[in-house]
């Protein structure tokens, strides 16, 4: 009866009742729309970051990340990559030595990252062997390879097919020396590792640096970051069993981590002033027209319903209609948001930047749980929560004075 | 017309304040509406400007000369004179505030322990303080002193990261102008603590002492300067191309293409953000204000009966809701300055800081409510306003004075 009585309130004032729902509406599909390309555009950030060379998780030594030094390793690789490959959900586990060196050609001499790799299952763990732009990758076969940044290769002044020298230090400070032939340039478009990195073949580089049969890190993937990240106990206790740590990908790339986490943060903080707005504009009203029905509820009473009643009628109204605006915005949002998810949205300047955030040029929006819920569930508690003052209202209504209150 | 206005204006300003409740909900609409609005727009630009200072007082400056081919590939083949003729008069001119000269190089550092790729500096103190913050972010130690400081100055990370100290010396080693291999040993006399990438990125030593090193003589790699008009660099820009036709030279919007598009997209979100907001607004000041207009329709009847005309009644209501936004706006902006001048221009980011630095933002925010802004937006809400309030004012007009009276 409550409810009945309810639904015909909310369209006594047809006007009112749809600018309200009209602004719920508007603010649901915005945050729907918001939340789904935070979620997308971040989670693709993600996995495009880490697929360029971390990979989804690493096995290090421990203090590895302090102080990267040969003399810390990982003894019996072998064991841990088997045990690796064996879970579901982690489908590469790839060996590498990364050691540091000079390179040098002609009279040019840079710094750079050296990293001995297996040309077989890089390629599964790691973008750049297919962002090789000039040449070729290294291959199962190679022993004297090198392939390294455009970038790296144009201040040395290298071409494909050129020798580089290679000069820095092995395990337990020894020198390590060699000259490798460049097969490949790649380019990932992020200047910082187009300029940094030259991989070479593992057994070579665990000869060249002191390294026979260790590695340094192993790096993990699978067919999804979440896949993987399901993995991490398993993962730990190989790890703890090896004697080695394992990293997740925010400790691969913390500062990734915490940007994404300051972008939601802050963008939550500004989404959260919005429904704070739209929760305030329509309680507003809705007080308003309390107040305008003092003598409407007066006789309510006179007839015999209890405060109580009534007060639970006005709240009905207002979550009745708060969650029909809900309904409408979350379902023009999530299908604006279906149909951009299919497009792909272009921003202008943004084909510029894009590839140093390990962003695509296009962006895609990504409908979760998460992005479609949000929004309502926070409008919908901000009213549940509001709508007290209006119940309290009602509650102190004398039917006496109500009734003789004027128009 | 004056005559309306002046019987009318105190009748809509009384009739406001008759039964003030009523009169507050479209108040607290607009108040707090302007309010949220000033804020996120403080907020949004002192993000994008901390990013945008930290970007450029870091060592880009407003903008920057090179020798063509620099940027490209920042070798020690590209390289250029030392400022004379026409440029050094442009740079010493009216239209360039400050500018430093560097030498700018890639080089390997060596620690006893560790070795590790950096860019290698030389810079003249005094001139740099005036275009970069790093010489006042000096952690333990001093910065350099003169263009003959022989001292090095690296970043405290960076110190860490060697297992070097204060008073410790390393080895830097880089490619000289004659092509060959230049070494020298330097003693850590500073560590400065700016964002973490660039304490791992740059280290710096006297001028003079990195051009003898690398057999310059008294050449430079960059010249990193700041425009005397601050809001707009391209005439200074202008002028030094034009000085040295030879050189590259560029402003921090294509040096630092992140910090310019973090600027422009903040002033699209500030008009996204103020469209809906007015949206949002508009639909309260709308709802209680035809709520107001119902409730007073008897009278809206009445005063059709003594004989106000309908435009007039739909002016009268107008006139009620410009005072009304008016008052509202008035408190709206005082509310503004008021959470916003308590800070006194100084916000700590706190938990978020450690995330800021590594983001390229300073850890400490500057919010500032700029006077143009907070009357842009007042007039801008004012008006708008203003047209959303002749709905309610349209319904009031239509109130049929028989109807009216006649109801209970």
């Amino acid at each position: 009866m409550l409810l009945a009585l309810t639904w015909r309130n909310l369209w006594r004032r047809p006007q009112r009742t749809l600018l309200s729902m009209a602004a719920i509406a508007l603010v649901n599909a915005l945050l729907v729309l918001a939340l789904s390309f935070m979620v997308g555009v971040y989670g693709t950030m993600k996995e495009t970051t880490l697929r360029i060379f971390d990979g989804y998780a690493q096995f290090q030594p421990d203090g590895w990340g302090d102080d990267p030094s040969l003399d810390r390793d990982i003894g019996q690789p072998q064991v841990l990559l088997e045990r690796a490959r064996r879970l579901s959900g982690v489908t590469t586990a790839s060996p590498r030595v990364n050691a540091f060196a000079i390179l040098a050609h002609g009279d040019r001499s840079y710094g750079a990252a050296v990293v001995g790799v297996e040309p077989a299952i890089e390629g599964r763990i790691s973008s750049i062997p297919g962002a090789i732009r000039e040449g070729r990758y290294l291959a199962a076969s190679d022993s004297d390879t090198a392939i390294l940044g455009e970038l790296l290769a144009r201040n040395l002044g290298l071409k494909v097919g050129d020798r580089v020298t290679l000069l820095g230090a092995g395990r337990e400070q020894a020198s390590a020396a060699d000259v490798l032939t460049v097969v490949g340039l790649y380019r990932t478009g992020i200047p910082d590792l187009d300029r940094s990195i030259l991989e070479m073949p593992l057994g070579r580089a665990q000869d060249d640096f002191g390294m026979q049969g260790l590695v340094t890190t192993i790096a993990l993937a699978g067919p999804s970051l979440d896949g993987v990240n399901r993995q991490l106990p398993a993962l730990r206790a190989m790890a703890l069993s090896a004697g080695v740590s394992v990293l997740d990908w925010s400790a691969l790339e913390p500062g990734l981590d915490e940007q994404i986490k300051l972008k939601y943060a802050s963008a939550l903080q500004f989404y959260f002033t919005l429904v704070a707005v739209v929760a305030f504009i329509t309680l507003n009203t809705l007080l308003m027209s309390v107040l305008e029905r003092t003598r409407e509820f007066g006789v309510l009473l006179a007839l015999g319903m209890r405060p109580g009643q009534i007060g639970t009628m006005v709240w009905l109204e207002l979550l009745l209609m708060s969650a029909l605006g809900c309904v409408a915005g979350v379902a023009a949002g999530a299908a604006v948001t279906f149909w951009l998810a299919q497009q792909g949205v272009a921003i202008p300047g943004l084909d510029k930047i894009a590839p140093q955030f390990g962003m695509p040029s296009r962006l895609y929006p990504s409908l979760t749980p998460f992005s479609v819920l949000t929004a309502p569930t926070a409008i919908l508690v901000c009213m549940l929560i509001g709508g007290l003052a209006p119940f309290a209202r009602v509650m102190r209504l004398k039917p006496a004075d109500a009734v003789r209150t004027a128009r | 017309m004056n005559a309306i206005l002046g019987l009318l204006g105190p009748l809509a300003w009384r009739n406001l304040w008759r039964n003030p409740r009523r009169t507050l909900f479209t108040l607290a609409v607009v108040v707090v509406g302007v309010w949220s609005i000033l804020l996120f727009d403080v907020a949004i630009k002192a993000v994008a400007e901390n990013g945008k200072q930290q970007s450029l007082r870091l060592l880009t400056g407003e903008g920057q000369i090179h020798a063509a081919g620099y940027l490209d590939d920042p070798n020690i083949d590209h390289r250029m004179p030392a400022p004379t003729g026409r440029l050094g008069a442009v740079l010493t001119g009216p239209a360039v505030l400050a500018w430093a000269p560097r030498v700018r190089v890639p080089a390997v550092i060596e620690s006893e322990y560790r070795t590790r790729a950096v860019t290698f500096l030389g810079v003249a103190p005094g001139a740099e303080a005036k275009v970069s913050d790093l010489p006042g972010q000096i952690l333990a130690g001093r910065y350099l002193r003169a263009p003959g400081d022989d001292g090095l100055v690296i970043g405290a990370d960076m110190a860490r990261r060697l297992k070097t100290r204060l008073g410790k010396r390393v080895i830097l080693m880089t490619q000289g102008a004659d092509g060959r291999l230049a070494e020298a040993g330097f003693t850590v006399v500073g560590l400065f603590g700016n964002v973490r990438p660039a304490q791992d990125e740059f280290v710096f030593t006297g001028l003079a002492r990195a051009q003898a090193l690398l057999g310059l003589g008294g050449d430079l790699s960059e010249i990193s300067f700041d425009a005397a008009n601050r809001r707009d660099p391209a005439p200074a820009t202008r002028a030094l191309a034009e000085a040295a036709p030879n050189l590259e030279v560029d402003t921090w919007m294509s040096l630092s293409p992140l910090a310019f598009t973090i600027e422009s997209l903040s002033s699209a979100y500030v008009a996204v953000w103020l469209t809906i907001m007015f949206v949002l607004m508009a639909i309260g000041i709308v709802n209680t204000q035809l709520m107001a207009v119902f409730e007073r329709r008897r009278e809206f009847g009445l005063i059709q009966a003594l004989g106000l005309r309908p435009a007039q009644i739909v002016l009268l209501v107008t006139l009620e809701s410009g005072l009304l936004m008016g008052v509202g706006v008035a408190l709206g902006v005082m509310a503004g300055y008021a959470t916003v001048l308590p800070l006194g221009g100084h916000l700590d980011m706190g938990p978020f800081a450690g995330a800021m630095e590594r983001y390229g933002f300073g850890g400490v925010l500057r919010p500032t409510l700029d006077l143009g802004d907070a009357a842009a937006v007042g007039v801008i809400v004012w008006s708008l306003g203003l047209v959303a309030a002749l709905w309610p004012a349209a319904s009031a007009a239509r109130a049929s004075p028989i109807l009216a009276m006649s109801e209970a």
